[in-house]
């Protein structure tokens, strides 16, 4: 009896131990986060998954800058990219050959996107990018280098549930464009092509800058 | 496993999300801001008038300024020099000179810009012997102009000195 | 009774001086939906065609009133945010007003957001008799201010100059009205010119120059009082008076030596210091928001120019600002301090301009030819400016997100805008 008892404790501290040890192999306590450099063309608006930041949204810290690292970024030469007419992305496919730096880009995306299934997150971004922009006015008489982030919660449908000023730029009126292109956007409607596992990974809420300079 | 990771920090994320985005619509009261208004009513003394309409500009010197200018042409000289020679025989003689400007740019600057048309005048006055304390120099800027009008012949005349 | 008495104050109102029209809106404004307040018609529908004016004014906001919404949502208690989501509609307005007893009116507002879908501000405003304008001002602030993150400006008041004739005689006229031109009172009468009015910061008292006797001379009044008083005494002409952002000082353009330089005043013990020291033009000073630099037009590199002085740094040279064109005069800083407006001549003609410090460039924000008297909002937000047309001046505005408005008065002339702080 007593001897069962030593070992049913023993037991119990060594399952504890090796079900800790499985976990962190298999990176349940996986922590490091890698930026994941997509194109190296300039930023016009990017796209932050934010549960990549670790940073608290209680503390809007601007003097303590973001560290790279710690986003999944996407970048795009955004202002040259043609508007889709449709929500399919392949409709892009028709404008590569107008601006070579845009082919390039171009290019480089659809490698990404033949090769492998995450893509699909990226391909998301930039119709999520692409959505926001369209509908963004940059407001008259502002001066240059302005740049903001916007925290944003979209639920499964993708329709835009909140929007809160995370970063501002310093000039109110900037902040406020890019507030009112968000509420424009309303819904982005390819969220139904979207499977639960990836809306629930990467697009319940996101990050955006804009950054039009 | 990643993935899962990841859930772990979407959900810390949307959790401190929620508390912000829960925040209270916001609530305020106040009251119209009372205010009292009074009105002044100035009427000026005869003799420190200067009246443009009544009293005739001939009978006295004018000199014209280009814009922006407050160097006096050949032209104005030959005025000038009359005036001098006027100023000569009537030893008891004061003149005021009143410098104005045409209605192009900002007011303040044009009664500055008048103030130094009236001192070119009286800087050659005193070249040519005058003595200092019987010329006065004002200015009264694009408040009265001679002539309404925008354009450069209207601004020309406006551009000017007047000697009294 | 009460209610023709309250006619005839409507009636009065409505004979001001200034006309406001609104000439052009931005190209991306805020859509509202105002629904009729609750509360007697009479009143609810003079409040609401306010709210609606000074909305419009600012450029950012395009309003939907009642009748351009679906009945059906007039009435009903839970907003059916979809329907407005569908009409473009981005705030809803809705409220109630008491007036039992006509003296004292009171607004109750809420502010929806169609996006979010919940109440955003729910606002109660207290009114005293006979300032019905004063309390729709009130409520078109607190809509701007909760929508667009800025103080609104509707509450705020104007100066200006006007002039007529009487008989054959000119008659100057300083002016004060709201920011919308309505509700103007005379405070000062004379026969010689005005110009230059700028207030305290507290907005109680008021600097111009008056040329009553015979030279330019600068003089304080009091707004509620009338009582006034000559800036400096002594024989020499004085002009363009700017009060420091504290109240404590004024800012001058002395004629002492002849020439103009800036002195600043300390309204305390009436003491002068100088400010600058050249043989050309210095005029026009104005102070920096936090009061530690002076801005001011010089003539100083052969054209009028705008320089700064650091007043923190003792017998520093000015430091010049503008270089692209050869006039640049009458500037004052956005309260935000992030750049100057100005009056620029560019190929003859005369506009205002904004220039930001961190750009070497200025951006001309008006089109007519002799424009000039640039005044700032204090929310930076809003330019008034004087111009001509026709041979007469009239007041136009301009806001930085490209809204035009003029407000042309409907006998003689008026010019030389300047804007109040806030007031609520």
């Amino acid at each position: 009896m007593q001897i069962n008892t030593n070992y049913t404790i023993a037991s119990i501290f060594s399952f504890l131990i090796h079900a800790s040890l499985i976990l962190f192999l298999v990176g349940y306590f996986y922590s490091e986060k890698k930026a994941r450099p997509v194109l190296n063309n300039p930023i016009d608006v990017s796209l932050i998954f934010e549960q990549d930041a670790k940073i608290s949204p209680m503390k809007k810290t601007i003097e303590k800058p973001i560290p790279q690292e710690s986003f999944n970024e996407i970048k795009i030469v955004s202002s040259k990219i043609p508007t889709p007419k449709t929500n399919q992305f392949k409709e892009f496919e028709p404008a590569i050959n107008v601006i070579p730096e845009l082919s390039k880009l171009i290019s480089e995306e659809k490698n990404f996107l033949n090769n492998e299934k995450i893509n699909d997150a990226d391909k998301f971004s930039l119709m999520i990018i692409d959505t926001i922009e369209s509908a963004w006015l940059k407001p008259k008489n502002i001066q240059d280098g302005l740049v903001c982030d916007l925290r944003i919660q979209i639920n499964k449908n993708g329709r835009i549930i909140n929007v809160s000023l995370f970063r501002s730029s310093g000039n109110i009126r900037f902040d406020n464009s890019a507030i009112k292109a968000v509420k424009r956007v309303e819904t982005f409607n390819f969220f139904s092509k979207m499977d639960a596992k990836m809306y629930q990974s990467n697009f319940k809420n996101i990050m955006l800058t804009f950054n039009p300079s | 496993m990643y993935i899962q990771s990841k859930n772990r920090n979407i959900f810390y994320v949307s959790f401190l999300m929620f508390a912000v985005s829960c925040s209270t619509t916001n609530n305020t009261e106040e009251s119209v801001y009372n205010s009292t208004v009074s009105s002044v009513e100035v009427s000026v003394a005869e003799d420190s008038v200067v009246s443009y309409d009544e009293k005739p500009i001939t009978t006295n010197a004018v000199v014209y300024f280009d814009f922006d200018k407050f160097t006096l042409s050949t032209k104005s000289i030959q005025t000038l020099k009359s005036v001098v020679r006027a100023m000569n025989e009537n030893p008891d003689m004061l003149i005021t000179v009143s410098g104005h400007a045409d209605e192009r740019g900002t007011r303040e600057y044009n009664l500055a810009l008048g103030q130094r048309r009236g001192d070119a005048v009286k800087d050659y006055l005193l070249l040519n012997g005058i003595n200092d304390n019987r010329v006065t120099v004002k200015s009264f800027g694009e408040e009265y102009p001679l002539v309404t009008g925008s354009n450069e012949a209207s601004w020309s005349k406006n551009r000017r000195a007047e000697i009294n | 009774m009460k209610k023709i008495l309250y006619l005839f104050f409507v009636f009065l109102n409505l004979n001001a001086e200034l006309v406001l029209e609104i000439t052009e809106s931005s190209d991306n404004p805020y859509r509202i939906a105002i629904h009729d307040f609750d509360g007697q018609a009479l009143i609810s529908n003079e409040i609401s065609s306010i709210i609606k004016a000074d909305l419009q004014r600012t450029g950012e906001f395009s309003v939907l009133s009642s009748d351009e919404l679906l009945a059906e949502e007039t009435y009903q208690e839970e907003l059916n945010y979809k329907n407005y989501r569908l009409l473009g509609v981005d705030y809803i307005l809705k409220g109630i007003i008491d007036s039992k007893d006509e003296m004292n009116i009171t607004v109750s507002y809420d502010i929806y957001d169609s996006v979010k879908e919940k109440k955003i501000r729910s606002s109660k405003i207290y009114g005293i008799p006979n300032k019905t304008r004063q309390l729709a001002h009130y409520v078109s602030d607190g809509i701007y201010e909760e929508i667009t993150g800025l103080k609104g400006v509707s509450s705020t008041k104007m100066l200006y100059v006007s002039e007529g004739l009487a008989g054959s005689a000119k008659v100057y006229k300083l002016m004060l009205a709201d920011a919308d031109g309505m509700n103007e009172q005379t405070l000062l009468k004379s026969n010689s010119a005005i110009i230059s009015p700028s207030w305290s910061p507290d907005s109680k008292d008021i600097a111009y120059v008056s040329f009553e006797t015979g030279l330019a001379k600068v003089f304080i009044q009091n707004i509620a009082t009338g009582s006034r008083e000559v800036a400096v005494k002594n024989k020499y002409q004085i002009s363009s008076p700017a009060f420091s952002p504290d109240g404590k000082f004024l800012s001058l353009t002395l004629y002492q030596d002849g020439n103009a330089e800036i002195y600043i005043l300390n309204l305390e013990n009436k003491n002068l210091t100088r400010l600058t020291n050249h043989y050309s033009i210095d005029t026009e000073s104005s102070w920096s928001p936090d009061g530690k630099k002076i801005l001011f037009t010089s003539g100083r590199s052969g054209s009028p120019q705008l320089y700064e002085i650091d007043l923190l740094k003792f017998n520093t040279k000015p430091k010049r600002l503008t270089f692209d064109g050869n006039y640049n005069a009458k500037a004052s800083y956005l309260p935000s301090n992030e750049g100057i407006v100005f009056v620029q001549r560019n190929e003859g003609e005369f506009k205002i301009a904004l220039k930001y410090f961190n750009e070497n460039f200025s951006r001309p924000l008006t089109e007519s030819r002799l424009d000039e008297s640039p005044s700032i909002s204090p929310n930076g937000n809003v330019i008034v400016y004087a111009i001509k047309e026709d041979k007469v001046g009239l007041l136009a505005g301009v806001t930085l997100s490209g809204a035009k408005f003029r407000l042309p008065s409907s006998s003689g002339e008026v010019r030389e805008p300047s804007w109040s702080g806030y007031l609520r």
